[in-house]
């Protein structure tokens, strides 16, 4: 089986659905001859060409906006922004429209699109290459918002949004992007929507995660096992909505403490919304108040970047603490 | 630049004004002044050569006088409170249908909330209108949205929405679909003048400009309206690299042929172009005096015997009546079932919407709400 890195992954995933399907096409500045800032598009103008590998010019909205039309067509867009940072733009398309565009025809009129779009800091991007917007999409009903951790989910999370009737947010964590190898079926194959995985099991504390995060996370888990002796049980939720809360409530009654852990600023993040679900359906397993381990309220620093993050060296004591409440 | 169209030369320039910003309707650099096409003189006879069946035209005629129609009683419901707030808009009607009628039943039709009279272009039947007003549970759109947007696809018309200039660029992404599929086109984009400031309407026109892609953008343009026309609609075609045609709105003969020719060069795989249409949006005392559109068209039809006022009057009451029976029929039905509201959201009910539904379900009868007033 071939190991591939999160480039190389969703790569194979752009690549196999396009020679799949014809009426899926890839559009977003510098896809096609440059084959993306970070190369994940590299090739596929040479195979595929110009009509479906669109350099656009650089407005996002415009990209978002057209792309909504194309899937409005038949057809199946994966447009791309390039940075998560620069999604602002195209913010009134995905929430005015493709969010709303099945619910407000009835049912009529439906956007199967996947934006794809690069998150998350940790590669000395500064304010406007490091950002991690997805409540604010989590928020507008109508979207779904996916973040794999790994190559072997990454593309089989990106087969799946692009074969899904509706508009999906796929956040690439770009930290992730060359940092990790594994094995990733050459073939077809999908990992579902709205379901989280338990990526280490664990009795006393649980921890979700996404994105870059995941990793930390783990790392943190194994810090604790070996220096406190806390078992914590990890979760990479891998679809943030719609919310696999099932799998995530579950460990909560088992081990009754929580730890959200997300690169977003802390508040009205994505982890504000787990608390108050795990809360709701697990109250009487609580055995500390559920923590959240995050970015800070501020923009994203460049020189301070690793004191803004949330990596294991805040998550571990916070699994502690929780631990022993 | 583009070659100015053979159809839209040797016209005088269009409605003036001290309002307008000087050489608005000149061509960027040279101060040329932009035809605007007229064909339909002031006695109904016309300017310039027409072709096409005299009864296409009646035929146009009453689309437009249901448009009127339409628009008129929506008003009186509106203020009434029969149905909630409906912006109306009168004075548009040979802008709106003649434009669509132009593009042919095939073209896809991208218009703005208010544009019904691209609806009415195409034929849909009072009733899904009359349900839609009222929202009750035969709306097509399963009461989503204000009284009177709506779209069809079983007309090629898409679903409108309230943020203006977001179709503009919708139009532009369907239309290039098409041609990636080996479609011809046109798709048409219909807005009004606020709408043509919007970013959309900016990155619609560039995207298309530079893939040359088959869509007809048809703007509205008012003289004096806020925030529009000061800086002329059609020249700005121009300078983002598009045809631009310019017509009298208020002459439907007149926008049928520069709407037909932009169709025509789209599907000659010319790209895209834009057409501005002015018109003058009629206040009540205006309507049916000689700045109305319908009465410019009904002079010409009167003129060439192809209706009488008669025929008219039968018209008239026979679209009357029609609407009164599919508005009362339409009053009568019940809301959508409560479960619907959490349809459509996606493609199918997720877990979050079943228990949000299901919390609602069990607050019972008192936890429905007054339902329509």
């Amino acid at each position: 089986m071939p190991e591939m890195n999160l480039v190389q992954a969703i790569h194979d995933a752009l690549a196999h659905e396009m020679r799949r399907d014809d009426d899926v096409v890839v559009l977003g500045e510098d896809v096609g001859k440059v084959g993306g800032v970070f190369r994940v598009t590299a090739g596929l103008y040479d195979e595929f060409g110009e009509r479906r590998v669109i350099d656009t010019p650089l407005a996002e909205g415009g990209i978002v906006g057209t792309a909504i039309g194309m899937a409005l067509y038949g057809l199946r867009p994966v447009p791309e922004i390039q940075f998560a940072d620069f999604i602002y733009p195209a913010f009134d398309q995905l929430v005015s429209e493709a969010a709303k565009m099945r619910y407000r025809s009835g049912g009529e009129y439906t956007v199967p699109m996947v934006v794809r779009t690069p998150f998350g800091g940790g590669i000395k991007g500064g304010l406007y290459h490091s950002q991690s917007p997805e409540a604010l999409f989590i928020h507008t009903p109508g979207l779904k918002v996916v973040c794999p951790s790994n190559p072997y989910d990454a593309k089989g999370l990106l087969l799946s949004a692009i074969r899904d009737e509706d508009p999906v947010l796929f956040f690439e964590p770009k930290r992730v992007y060359r940092a990790v190898k594994m094995d990733v079926p050459a073939g077809d194959y999908t990992v579902p929507l709205s379901e989280a995985k338990v990526v280490r099991e664990g009795r006393d504390v649980t921890v979700v995660a996404w994105g870059a995060m995941l990793f930390e996370a783990l790392d943190a888990a194994e810090r604790v096992a070996g220096n406190d002796g806390v078992s914590a049980e990890v979760i990479d939720l891998r679809t943030l909505w719609p919310l696999d809360a099932d799998t995530v409530v579950e460990s909560v009654r088992k081990t009754g403490r929580l730890v959200v852990v997300h690169e977003a600023p802390r508040t009205c993040g994505f982890g504000a919304e787990l608390v108050s679900t795990v809360t709701e359906k697990a109250f009487l397993h609580l055995e500390a108040p559920p923590a959240r381990v995050t970015g800070w309220d501020t923009p994203f620093p460049y020189a301070l970047e690793n004191e803004y993050l949330p990596l294991a060296s805040r998550i571990a004591p916070a699994l502690v603490e929780t631990a022993r409440y | 630049m583009e070659e100015v169209p053979s159809a839209a030369r040797r016209t005088p320039p269009g409605p003036g004004g001290a309002d307008r910003t000087p050489g608005a309707d000149a061509i960027p650099g040279t101060g040329e002044p932009l035809p605007l096409l007229r064909v339909l003189g002031p006695d109904g006879g016309t300017m310039r050569p027409i072709s096409g069946e005299p009864a296409a035209r009646r035929e146009l005629f009453v689309a437009m006088l249901r448009a009127r129609l339409v628009e008129e009683r929506l008003r009186r419901l509106s203020r009434e409170a029969w149905i909630g707030f409906v912006p109306t808009t009168f004075g548009e009607e040979a802008a709106l249908v003649a434009s669509v009628d132009a593009l042919g039943d095939d073209a896809w039709i991208f218009p703005s909330p208010r544009d019904r009279g691209a609806l009415l272009a195409r034929g849909i039947g009072f009733e899904p209108l009359a349900d839609q007003l009222f929202g009750n549970a035969d709306d097509p759109q399963k009461g989503r949205q204000m009284p009177g947007v709506l779209g069809s696809r079983g007309h090629r018309i898409a679903c409108p929405s309230a943020p203006g200039g977001t179709q503009l660029t919708h139009a532009t992404g369907f239309a290039w679909a098409g041609k990636l599929k080996g479609a011809e086109g046109p798709v048409g984009a219909l807005f009004g003048p606020g709408e043509a400031t919007s970013s959309d309407f900016h990155t619609a026109l560039n995207f298309a400009a530079v893939h040359r892609v088959p869509v007809v953008f048809v703007g509205r343009s008012v003289p004096g309206a806020e925030g529009g026309d000061g800086g002329g609609l059609a020249r700005r075609g121009i300078a983002y690299g598009v045809s631009a045609l310019r017509a009298d709105g208020g002459d439907a003969l007149a926008v049928q042929q520069v709407v037909g020719e932009a169709g025509e060069r789209a599907r000659a795989g010319h790209g895209p172009t834009l057409v501005e249409l002015v018109v003058e949006r009629l206040g009540d005392a205006a309507l049916d005096g000689p700045a109305d559109p319908l009465t410019r068209l009904r002079v010409h039809l009167g003129r060439e015997g192809l209706l009488d006022d008669a025929q008219e009057r039968e018209l008239r009451e026979g679209i009357k009546a029609e609407l009164q029976s599919a508005l009362e029929s339409a009053a009568q039905k019940a809301a959508p079932p409560l479960a619907s509201l959490f349809d459509d959201v996606q493609a199918d009910r997720p877990n979050h919407l079943r228990e949000q539904l299901a919390g609602l379900e069990a607050q019972g009868e008192d936890g429905r709400g007054r339902g329509r007033g």
